[in-house]
């Protein structure tokens, strides 16, 4: 199991002390410090870079020129985590996205690029102006030059309203991304279970839309193992073309449970584990009150 | 049966040498069936002594003896072991290919990755 702390820590161990004035136009404070050099070729499709280390320990990172700017960045930070982290690649053919098959190097890698493209206390200050919204993050993937998907994570991630970010591929959940506030809730997304049919998600899906919001989607919708209760907020987008989904969740502040849910009485070994198992007793003791 | 890099570069240097696994057990005193292991993958990790002892006897030259060396600690390709042995690459070149770390799903072949290494290389002159 991935410790996303301890990566993000040792991130930020990295980080300290290091200009990050400019990391939106020039990343080479990371690649420098790591003692490579970083630059472009015409790589194959799929592939989005490589490093090469010498006995000396220099290294050479080489991201693909044909994608575009926050890929490649995205891949140079993801290079630099594999020199950092002390992390081999996975040698399997498989695509970047497939959270569902990924190696745990390459999620580690990733875990510790996104810290790097959105330091943690410029962003926090950032996402703590106002409330969750897609506008919100096209302006901070704008300002930091990141992906609509990795900002979306980011932000979910860190910021005080009980919120997640939920990656979608061909109607099933790949990712999600929870707040501090949501984890302490108890409030758990099944990874690798068909996008939930009361959700916005599954609505733009059934209905060919490109996006939608709902304020009133039932908590229970969401979350494994939840009673009905409060009201969430899901903004979400819908990209047929790739078969990719994103949902934005959040409790309105003061508009979600204020402890706890006790919804089976513990918390899952590994999030990513499937189905617990059914012992036959129901465990709804508390609910909370609709809104 | 797994295949495994340092087998193969056991047998590449015994065929060379012309030599059967028995007459390799012979020459270097070891079991010719931990030979026949070694080199299928079913055995993995010799010691070093018995490995430099094997080296000796196949008469591998300085890169085979470090790139033999590398892969008792670190996983490689086979298809990397067999590509860097027809070529004129030296070690550091093999390591340095062995150990590429790449983003993305897409892999590039091994002529492609030896051209890498090689202008990597060239662009430190």
């Amino acid at each position: 199991m991935i410790d996303e702390l301890s990566i993000r820590m040792k991130a930020r161990q990295f980080m300290a002390g290091l200009d990050l004035s400019r990391i939106d136009e020039d990343l080479s404070v990371y690649v420098e410090k790591v003692n490579a050099k970083l630059s472009t070729e015409e790589l194959g499709e799929g592939e989005s870079g490589y490093t090469l280390t010498r006995r000396n320990g220099k290294s050479s990172i080489v991201v693909n020129e044909l994608e575009r700017k926050e890929r490649r960045r995205f891949s140079a930070c993801h290079e630099v985590a594999h020199l950092v982290l002390g992390l081999a690649s996975n040698h399997q053919e498989i695509p970047s996205w497939s959270y569902a098959k990924r190696d745990n190097n390459e999620i580690a890698c990733d875990i510790f690029a996104s810290e790097l493209l959105m330091p943690f206390d410029a962003f926090k200050r950032d996402v703590d102006q106002e409330a969750p919204s897609f506008e919100l993050v096209e302006r901070l993937r704008a300002k930091y030059v990141v992906s609509f998907a990795a900002c979306a994570s980011r932000l979910a991630a860190v910021t005080d309203y009980p919120c997640a970010f939920v990656f979608m591929n061909s109607t099933v959940v790949r990712y999600a991304s929870r707040s501090k506030a949501l984890r302490e809730l108890n409030a758990w997304v099944e990874m690798r279970a068909p996008i939930p049919a009361g959700s916005v998600a599954a609505r733009l899906i059934r209905e060919g839309e490109w996006s939608g919001e709902d304020a009133g989607i039932s908590q229970d919708v969401w979350f494994r193992d939840w009673p009905k209760g409060y009201d969430l907020v899901e903004l979400a987008k819908h990209y047929p073309a790739f078969e990719e989904t994103f949902s934005l969740l959040w409790f309105e502040q003061e508009g979600g449970p204020e402890e706890p849910v006790q919804n089976w009485g513990g918390a899952p070994v590994q999030e990513d584990d499937g189905l617990r198992e059914l012992d036959g007793v129901l465990r709804f003791q508390k609910r909370s009150r609709k809104k | 049966m797994a295949q495994s890099s340092l087998g193969l570069l056991l047998r590449r240097l015994r065929e060379a040498r012309d030599l059967s696994s028995r007459e390799l057990g012979q020459l270097a005193e070891i079991d010719h069936t931990y030979i026949y292991r070694l080199e299928t993958g079913e055995k993995q990790s010799p010691s070093e002594e018995l490995l430099a002892r094997l080296l000796r006897v196949l008469k591998a030259k300085p890169r085979e003896v470090e790139m033999a060396q590398f892969m008792l600690n670190n996983d490689v390709n086979p298809d990397w072991v067999e590509h860097v042995l027809a070529t004129d690459m030296t070690a550091e070149m093999f390591e340095m290919g062995a150990t590429m770390r790449h983003r993305g799903g897409g892999r590039p072949d091994m002529e492609a990755i030896e051209a890498r290494v090689r202008r990597a290389l060239e662009d430190d002159a």
